[in-house]
């Protein structure tokens, strides 16, 4: 094993026995921060991750049947029976801004997810109806902006599938009209993440290279700018922002006791006969059975990564668009639970197949996402800081563009915590909300939670927010 | 992007470093790289700034890692990745001014071609020859020719015509167990032949709505029951005349505007009114249910739709699409020939208004012949064209440089053709103002 281990990490990690025996090979030697503490009271970071999938839900298998008051599971949710003590089921929330922003109801929903704002006017995706980028910054950069100042990445997004730049697979916002790309490729997401981790000399030399290529580029923007009508002027001194905000991080070290996970063997390519810049494709996925059955392994190393990547404290805020939403994903690995043999449909067709006709095909798919994220949540678990673990001090969000597919609703979206964010939340229960009660009260709840103050009370447009949503924190 | 440009240094670029030195080489490729990278040349500031960051790239490495740092600059450059335009100066009084030869010669290659200019623009935008309409019909006629234009030309029309949204239609499969996505894949392959070959063979506007027949391969002839070409290739086939004809009554438009169930009325009709007629339908209002009513054998597409007619607030709208939408009865949510529906027999009798061709129609092929012979859709065609052009939406502004579009397409017996180069030599191409409309 070439990886250093600590023996009080190694200790750790096999001190959960059986179960954590063998992830053994994958435990990190500890978060940057346990080891530069060594055991110290001191506060760790705490860690946001959003982790969304698409086309809506079977609203009884994923909350629960019968849920009033205690927490039980759905055959959705079933893969995450192990950590159901750390799980708190939001019942009954509606993504209000997607209800009234206009456009095809899948972008809006993805769009309003994390930014509870409506879409700017505007056609990403020619001939569908699917609106512009969003007009507010997403939850995860809101909290980004303030906790991920001295990390490396101010944030980390990343997804599962390969898709041209719209409103269909793009979630993160650092305000108005300002879409984050979302790394689908493992191995290019590990080099950006962990290349240049420790910085030795040569990476160095690199680094100061990088440093004055973006010095000579940020000068031009703001040459630029001085030419331009006034919008131009603000969308041109946003991307220098962004590049001054990429020089700033640059020379950022990592602890040099954080080791890095084994650069992913997985690459994401292409898919099949798809072009994903091609506009014609609309913004969304083209169904080819054939390119997804990587699928697997790229969520597993996308998932590795950010594990490792909260593990060296190299970012405290990270998403992982698993499909981008109405995704048509074929998850051929799956049995079919239709008849027999392997399951062929696409995940989005399912969802219009009816609700009953489509609900065992609905049904495999998100416990199948269920079960990588329950892999997830024991590999944070697996990672000793102070006395507890990683996953202590951080909160997982479970998060969909629909609640029912078929019908396109924004209402009863399903959305599932898991962890406490350092023992903010109160976890190991079923939350079932006032009807119409709107999702941005939830994003709120992540600012207070991740300890980002508010304005006003409110996150998002405030016309969808009444307040942190009461009753969850501990 | 930077790194593979560099392992390819050579066919970038050709420069003997034993005859003018590492340094030299060095300038001369600031300088023609930096043209193409930002398709103007560089200021004398730039090449000077440019060749200090050489120096910084290659002072403890190679003569490839200056040159790399370079490109590496360029290729995020905002003069490479945006279009920015100043234009010339704008003469006393005057509310608008030419672009550069520059900026012209980019305008032109991104429309006509989605790509950079090619040399000869840059010769031309060099020798200050693009500045008269005769010099612009000319490098259109010119760009034209190249199989990039028909790249722009497809994108165009599967944008217009939405074709790629068949792609991905989902079907019920216990009612069309037929429809796949290979079908769906052979029938995109037919329209964007069809189009593709209306375009550059007769151009003509009515043949795009009428023709009597298509480009059939072996899935697409059988899909229509027609005797068509074996194999994959796409080959002219004719189509019963009687259930076909033009675009809108092939596979691609109606299987893509139809619910997985069942027809859509709606979207069939909202597509014409959208698309043809360049009308704009304001959006269901908020809090009201829009999932289409659930299908049901024993009935009809119009008793299913009937709260669209006696709902006030359904009406409003619906009466402007779905009695368009009635005409395509005969295509079933798969776009297959039909006699019943439901219970009963057909009724394909619509109605057309608020267009220059107003009044009854009974069939697609009824209302595809009215609508070929509409100035109001050969306008349409012409503004989508605009629109595909400018990368905006018209405007008032625009409304005499659209009159100039739309006559000289009219004067061209609506040869699809002429639009190109009409917007190319228009004002509003070739001018820029403050407020970025049409001067």
């Amino acid at each position: 094993m070439r990886r250093l281990f600590s023996r009080r990490v190694f200790l750790r990690g096999a001190g959960g026995a059986a179960v954590a025996l063998p992830l053994l090979n994958d435990v990190f030697p500890s978060s940057a921060h346990a080891a530069a503490d060594a055991g110290a009271a001191a506060p760790f970071p705490k860690r946001l991750f959003i982790f969304f999938t698409p086309n809506g839900t079977v609203p009884g298998e994923f909350f629960g049947p019968g849920n009033t008051t205690n927490l039980t599971l759905g055959q959705i949710t079933a893969p995450l029976a192990p950590h159901i003590k750390d799980l708190l089921m939001l019942d009954g929330l509606d993504n209000k801004a997607s209800i009234a922003a206009s456009g095809d109801p899948h972008g809006v929903g993805i769009g309003c997810m994390l930014s509870g704002c409506k879409l700017l006017t505007g056609a990403q995706a020619q001939g569908m109806s699917s609106g512009g980028w969003s007009s507010g910054i997403s939850v995860d950069q809101y909290v980004a902006n303030v906790v991920g100042k001295s990390t490396k990445l101010g944030s980390l997004q990343l997804a599962g599938k390969l898709l041209v730049s719209s409103i269909f697979s793009r979630m993160s916002f650092s305000g108005p009209g300002q879409p984050l790309d979302p790394y689908a490729d493992p191995q290019q997401a590990f080099d950006n993440i962990f290349a240049s981790s420790p910085i030795d000399a040569t990476s160095a030399r690199r680094l100061a290279l990088k440093k004055s290529i973006l010095d000579e580029v940020s000068g031009q923007l703001d040459a630029l700018a001085t030419t331009l009508s006034r919008a131009d002027q603000n969308k041109v001194q946003a991307h220098a922002a962004y590049i001054r905000d990429i020089e700033s991080r640059l020379l950022i070290n990592v602890s040099s006791s954080c080791q890095p996970p084994p650069r992913p063997t997985i690459s994401a390519s292409a898919p099949v006969g798809y072009d994903p810049y091609d506009p014609n494709n609309a913004g969304h996925e083209v169904i080819n059975a054939a390119s997804d059955v990587d699928l697997p392994k790229i969520l597993q190393a996308q998932l590795d990564l950010i594990a490792g990547a909260f593990a060296c404290d190299i970012t405290r805020v990270a998403s992982l668009i698993a499909a981008p939403s109405r995704s048509d994903v074929v998850m051929s690995w799956l049995a079919n639970p239709y008849g027999s043999g392997q399951l062929s449909q696409a995940h989005h067709e399912m969802s219009h197949q009816g609700d009953a006709q489509g609900a065992p095909g609905l049904i495999a798919v998100d416990s199948w996402y269920a079960t990588q994220l329950a892999n997830f949540i024991t590999k944070l678990k697996s990672i000793p800081e102070g006395t507890g673990t990683l996953f202590d001090n951080t909160v997982v969000v479970w998060c969909n563009e629909l609640g029912i597919g078929n019908i396109h609703s924004h209402t009863r979206v399903p959305f599932l915590l898991a962890g406490s964010c350092g023992g903010y939340f109160k976890t190991g229960r079923y939350v079932q909300f006032p009807a119409g009660t709107p999702h941005n009260n939830l994003l709120a709840s992540l600012a207070l939670a991740m300890n980002v103050p508010l304005t006003n009370n409110s996150f998002g447009d405030p016309a969808f927010c009444t307040g942190p949503l009461s009753g969850l924190t501990a | 992007m930077a790194i593979s440009a560099v392992t390819r240094l050579g066919s970038l670029y050709a420069c003997n470093v034993a005859t003018i030195g590492e340094d030299g080489c060095a300038q001369q490729f600031i300088t023609i790289f930096g043209k193409r990278a930002f398709r103007r040349p560089l200021t004398s500031a730039e090449a000077t700034r440019f060749f200090a960051l050489y120096t910084t790239g290659r002072t403890g490495g190679q003569f490839t890692d200056g040159i790399s740092v370079v490109i590496e600059m360029m290729l995020q450059s905002p003069y490479f990745i945006y279009r920015p335009e100043s234009g010339v100066a704008a003469q006393a009084g005057a509310t608008a001014a030419p672009v550069t030869p520059y900026e012209m010669a980019t305008r032109l290659s991104y429309f006509i071609w989605g790509s950079m200019p090619d040399d000869a623009l840059f010769a031309a935008a060099d020798a200050g020859a693009l500045a008269t309409p005769a010099q612009v019909t000319a490098q259109v006629q010119r760009m034209m020719q190249d199989s990039r234009a028909h790249q722009v030309v497809a994108t165009f029309h599967r944008e217009w015509l939405e074709l790629a949204s068949a792609l991905d239609a989902a079907k019920a499969p216990t009612m069309f167990p037929n429809w796949s996505p290979q079908l769906a894949s052979n029938l995109y392959g037919e329209s964007s032949t069809f189009v593709e070959q209306v375009f550059w063979g007769d151009g003509n506007l009515a043949t795009l709505l009428e023709a009597p027949y298509t480009y059939a391969n072996q899935a697409v002839a059988q899909y229509y029951g027609v005797t068509g070409p074996a194999g994959a290739t796409y080959t002219k086939t004719m189509l019963d005349p009687t259930q076909r004809a033009g675009l809108l009554t092939q596979g691609t438009f109606l299987a893509s505007h139809a619910n997985p169930d069942q027809t859509s009325p709606v979207r069939r009709g909202k597509f014409v009114r959208e698309q043809l007629l360049c009308q704009t339908i304001p959006p269901p209002p908020n809090g009201i249910v829009i999932t289409p009513p659930p299908y049901d054998a024993t009935t009809t597409t119009r008793n299913r739709f009937v709260a669209h007619e006696t709902v006030a607030l359904c009406k409003s709208c619906h009466t402007q699409m779905d009695p368009i939408g009635f005409a395509f009865e005969h295509y079933d949510s798969v776009g297959q020939w039909r006699t019943m529906d439901g219970p009963s027999a057909v009724d394909t009798s619509g109605t057309l208004t608020g267009t220059d061709v107003d009044g009854p129609v009974d069939g697609a092929i009824a209302l595809m012949r009215k609508l070929s012979t509409s100035t109001q859709v050969a306008n349409c065609v012409a503004t989508q064209w605009f629109r595909f052009a400018n990368g905006r939406t018209e405007t008032d502004a625009d409304k005499c440089t659209l009159v100039s579009i739309e006559q000289q397409f009219t004067s061209s017996h609506k040869d699809m053709r002429a639009l190109p180069i009409a917007i190319a030599t228009s004002d509003a191409f070739r001018y820029r103002t403050s407020n970025g409309g049409s001067p």
